[in-house]
């Protein structure tokens, strides 16, 4: 099924750019954010109107709208495990993820899948999976700023695990 | 400042009743006639419109008639172009905003700024939408009714939120319930 929704809104996507058989229904049951961490049952943004509608790491700062940072939506990744990493290029058993950012504000989020397809909830509309990250950057979206990885096993990376050792240690007492 | 314009007249000189031979029985109810009399005249100031909305009140002591009539000129044919413009403004900006995840950047949006700068005439109409819409239409009716009224204030839920304006809505209007 084409979204010409979508195509109409990115205009670097054209119908041969993501998948036309592998689209979900439109909903605004969740957002990109969330698609982004796996979740499809409520929107997340660090929204100080609606708090309780708008899932956020207890944690982290609530902000205006439009003068969101990327940092607090690094934050708000690294709180479900995922660590910045180079590039979104496919790495077996992990999972990365692309923030989109205008001027240096966030806009959107796509996860990558063990294909090497990226897949996007766009808004209120549908979810789709698209081959390039360039198709969906522009006036809307942006451009890629960040990449962020996690394991897919959920286990933390080595790294984490020697911290967490660390602390345990010093902070014994 | 008060306007020198007089408040509009009726030709029989006092509100005739339904029925009586200078007042031929109306087809619409007699507040969709009294407030089309009041617009039949020439752009009227919302002084002069209250001003005549006194003179009724004071001339018919009915005072659910004059509430009626408040409410019906919120939405009777002088909107209708007005709801014809927002129809295409929301449908517009319902299209075009559904791409973003961004609330900022749907509410940023030339027509829904648009829709806010029209003030409390078009508030029935985002009501309305809102009972069918998912969109956050609460944006704009949060910055169209001053805060003291704002009936959703405090509550963290949107679908709550959403809630409570209707509820709002249908005690301020009545052809709402």
């Amino acid at each position: 099924m084409r979204c010409l929704e979508i195509e109409d809104s990115l205009e670097n996507l054209g119908p041969k750019d993501y998948d036309q058989d592998d689209v979900s229904p439109q909903t605004e049951e969740y957002n990109c954010i969330a698609f982004a961490l796996g979740i499809i049952n409520r929107p997340w943004w660090p929204s100080k109107r609606f708090k309780e509608y708008y899932e956020w790491p207890d944690h982290l700062p609530r902000e205006e709208y439009l003068q969101e940072t990327l940092e607090n939506f690094i934050k708000g990744f690294e709180a479900k495990g995922y660590r910045v990493c180079r590039n979104g290029e496919l790495k077996k058993g992990i999972e990365k993820v692309a923030i989109f950012t205008v001027a240096g504000v966030p806009k959107h989020a796509a996860r990558q899948l063990e294909t090497g397809v990226w897949i996007s909830k766009c808004g209120d509309l549908e979810d789709i999976k698209h081959f390039t990250l360039s198709s969906i950057e522009g006036r809307n979206y942006g451009n890629v700023t960040v990449f962020l990885h996690r394991r897919r096993d959920g286990k933390p990376f080595l790294k984490d695990r020697m911290l967490a050792s660390l602390k345990r240690i010093f902070l014994r007492d | 400042m008060q306007s020198n314009q007089t408040p509009l007249e009726f030709t029989t000189g006092s509100v005739p009743r339904r029925g009586s031979l200078d007042f031929p029985e109306p087809e619409e109810s007699p507040k969709v006639f009294f407030a089309k009399e009041i617009l039949a005249k020439d752009s009227p100031s919302p002084w002069v419109i209250t001003k005549t909305i006194q003179t009724i009140q004071i001339q018919t002591h009915d005072i659910k008639l004059v509430r009626a009539m408040v409410d019906e000129l919120l939405v009777i044919p002088q909107d209708s172009q007005l709801e014809k413009e927002f129809n295409e403004r929301a449908d517009r900006w319902e299209r075009e905003s559904s791409i973003h995840s961004s609330p900022g950047e749907k509410f940023f949006h030339r027509d829904y700024i648009r829709i806010i700068g029209k003030g409390e005439r078009v508030v029935p109409f985002i009501l309305k939408r809102l009972e069918k819409s998912k969109k956050d239409w609460l944006w704009a009716l949060e910055h169209i009714i001053p805060e003291e009224e704002n009936p959703a204030k405090g509550i963290e839920d949107f679908r709550d939120a959403v809630q409570a304006w209707l509820d709002w809505g249908k005690d301020k209007y009545s052809w709402l319930r």
